[in-house]
């Protein structure tokens, strides 16, 4: 069988056999907690108000739109205000924001996956991180995936206070319940560089990426 | 046949010196951007030094327990309800692929970018199956329309200028009006995203590549700047991943160490767009993702480097930047490699894949400057690898009898001082006989390197007579 075949070219290449019991175990270990991480000064913080500045700092200049909200409640009109033409028709939301007043918003929307015409889509992160300004998207039953990807406008809702400092602590967030079965990181509208090197936007994901900050915490 | 090759170069000579004479390709290669974009964000990362001795240190870790490591990876997988296809060769890769598309009633199966899937020549297995593939990075679906492999591992179609996409566009998108103005990317960009986009939605497969695998939790992570690999793999019904088996890491932190060299010695980013980690099939509540998860995991040669210095190269995490800094890659571009790596990787790599036999020419294309591996994220001492397959093309008698002859004689000289020094000697007068202005255009037995250069002449005595004339015993 090639799995057996695979692991004998490995094990003769190497000049040995199957681990020893100890060195198994020593993999083991390295596999069940991770070493400590080698964090850059990027990702380091003097307090929660310079990690939050980073973020909004480095997310905006992925290309990303950034709006700080105070509360949950004022989202769906701060939604609406930064749609504008493009709210009109249904757009597509994660079930984990069916609770907010989306139509005293003026805003349709349909909890679910993608459908093929939505113009854009509001879904809900785990985390953002300072380091890469990125927002953590995991996927789950109140949150598909495809919404992250379809439409051409992402909306994505952030509490403040999920914010991270490192790509570590950005994992370490979207699998606090368990590892979902997919995680995203995301840093700002699609985009292509290549035809001769250009940069251009909007290549197959969504074309813009619109980021609320939601809550005050840190300033 | 669409993009892919068999890997296996043909005539490295013959088509490098058609690469240098070939105008489009040149301008190509001048609009180089990678290696100024990767210095300023390694500038930015004080850490840098040390974060590549780590990332070193991890790979090197992970591929001397190589096999243990597989097997929890493999473990994981299957805990998560996906299989794993172990395939010893490119053939056994192609057919455990085939497997999966035949078993789900795959008509088109649309790919994220995959390095592994050009190597074991995917798409033209795919289509002689009568599965169509579709290319969904927009490099990849250029040169796939071109029929034509990729030129460099991270921008497959740097070879091509805008004209040259818009002539494909023109003559693949008949059902869009002819006259249609194509001479903007951003135009170029847009007419892609909507052929391609009804793709996603109607494959019954859909193929990424992985640029790490984890194996505490048997998942495949991703890092696309188009989001193309996402819709690939979160639309289609059945989401397969190729990867090699030296892309293991044990746990998700640690690819997060490596995420931060991957995309500053691509682009000169400080992370790509979309990191995607794909952990098995949909689960029970998920209202959308792939129904079945499947990794094709490729040895294909790569286990031959393991027993010597050449393990090194399993560290490559294929960022490219060997590529931007090389010299010869910077004159010829990709193709002339004949095979799915080029540059300095592709040198070290191409002979454990495709046989040294075949890949002979491919070790000996440096100028041994040392770029590549001063700018390697995991510190690969490419130059050194390389020599290492020199060594074993003379062992082995696969370089050509005139290189042969000249070492031989060489040998000879060198045993024998005396006849050096006046071997050398002769040599310095005759040169300096056929120079031109302290300069030969032209030298005896070196057609071939004065055809592009100038080698200047001898100025006077040599080393060895200065280093005796200081008073010095040999
Ligand atoms: S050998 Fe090093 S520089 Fe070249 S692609 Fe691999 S990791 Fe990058």
């Amino acid at each position: 069988m090639s799995r057996e075949a695979i692991l004998g070219r490995i094990r003769a290449q190497l000049k040995r056999g199957p681990l020893e019991p100890a060195q198994a175990a020593a993999c083991d270990r390295r596999l069940a907690a991770a070493p400590a991480a080698l964090l850059p000064r990027m990702a380091q913080f003097a307090d929660r108000q310079a990690l939050t500045a980073a973020f909004c700092q480095r997310l905006t200049a992925g290309g990303a739109e950034l709006r700080r909200v105070t509360a949950w409640p004022a989202v769906p009109a701060t939604v609406a205000a930064m749609l504008g033409p493009a709210g009109r028709p249904a757009l597509g939301l994660a079930p984990a924001l069916a609770m907010l007043d989306w139509a005293a918003a003026g805003l349709t929307v349909v909890p679910g996956p993608a459908r093929p015409a939505q113009p854009a889509a509001i879904t809900k992160a785990v985390a953002g991180i300072a380091e890469t300004g990125s927002v953590v998207l995991a996927s789950g039953p109140e949150t598909p995936v495809t919404l992250n990807f379809l439409p051409d406008i992402h909306v994505v809702c952030l509490e403040a206070a999920a914010l991270v400092a490192s790509l570590e602590d950005g994992f370490g967030a979207a699998r606090a319940g368990g590892l979902p079965r997919s995680i995203t990181l995301i840093g700002g509208p699609s985009r292509t560089a290549d035809i001769e090197q250009r940069m251009v936007m909007g290549a197959h994901g969504p074309r813009r990426l619109v980021v609320l900050l939601v809550g005050d915490h840190g300033g | 046949m669409t993009g892919s090759i068999a890997d296996g170069p043909a005539d490295f000579r013959r088509a490098a010196v058609a690469a240098l004479a070939d105008p489009a390709l040149q301008q190509a290669l001048g609009r180089n951007g990678f290696a100024q974009r990767r210095a300023q964000a390694i500038a930015a990362l004080p850490e840098y030094p040390e974060l590549r001795a780590a990332a070193a240190a991890l790979k090197d870790h992970v591929l001397d327990h190589l096999d243990h490591y597989l097997e929890r990876f493999a473990a994981a997988v299957e805990a998560a309800g996906g299989v794993v296809h172990w395939c010893d060769d490119a053939e056994s890769a192609v057919a455990a692929v085939l497997g999966v598309a035949r078993a789900c009633g795959a008509r088109t199966a649309t790919k994220g970018k995959s390095m592994a899937g050009e190597e074991i020549g995917l798409n033209a297995a795919l289509e002689a199956a009568g599965i169509r593939p579709i290319e969904t990075d927009l490099g990849e679906y250029i040169i796939q329309l071109a029929h034509e492999p990729p030129s460099h591992i991270i921008a497959p179609a740097s070879h091509k200028s805008m004209a040259d996409v818009a002539g494909l566009f023109r003559a693949h998108h008949r059902d869009r009006p002819a006259e249609r103005p194509l001479d903007q990317a951003e135009i170029l960009v847009d007419e892609a995203r909507t052929i391609l986009r009804p793709a996603y939605g109607v494959a019954g497969l859909g193929i990424t590549g992985a640029n790490f695998l984890i194996a505490e939790s048997g998942s495949a992570v991703i890092v696309t700047n188009e989001g193309n690999g996402d819709l690939t793999q979160a639309l289609a019904p059945v989401h397969l991943v190729v990867a090699g088996i030296e892309k293991l890491v044990p746990r998700l932190e640690d690819a997060a160490l490596l995420l931060r060299l991957l995309a500053r010695s691509a682009t000169g980013q400080d992370l790509t767009v979309y990191t995607t980690v794909a952990s098995g099939p949909r689960r029970h509540a998920d209202p959308d993702g792939p129904a079945a998860f499947h990794v094709v995991l490729i040895d294909n040669g790569r286990t031959a480097l393991m027993g010597d210095a050449r393990k090194a190269m399993l560290r490559c995490i294929r960022c490219g930047a060997c590529l931007n800094h090389c010299p010869v890659y910077g004159q010829i571009g990709g193709h002339p490699y004949g095979a799915t790596y080029g540059g300095p990787m592709g040198q070290v790599l191409t002979p454990a894949l495709a046989g040294l036999g075949a890949a002979r020419d491919l070790p000996q294309a440096s100028t041994f400057c040392g770029r590549c591996a001063e700018v390697c994220p995991v510190a690969i001492p490419l130059p050194d690898l390389m020599r290492h397959w020199r060594d074993e093309i003379h062992q082995q008698a696969l370089d050509p009898p005139r290189h042969r002859l000249a070492l031989a004689l060489w040998l000879w000289l060198a045993r024998r001082p005396r006849f050096y020094r006046l071997a050398v000697r002769a040599a310095s007068f005759g040169l300096r006989a056929l120079a031109r202005g302290g300069c030969l255009t032209a030298a005896p037995f070196a057609g071939g390197w004065t055809r592009g250069r100038v080698l200047p002449a001898p100025t006077g005595p040599s080393f060895f007579t200065q280093y005796r004339s200081g008073g010095n015993e040999p």
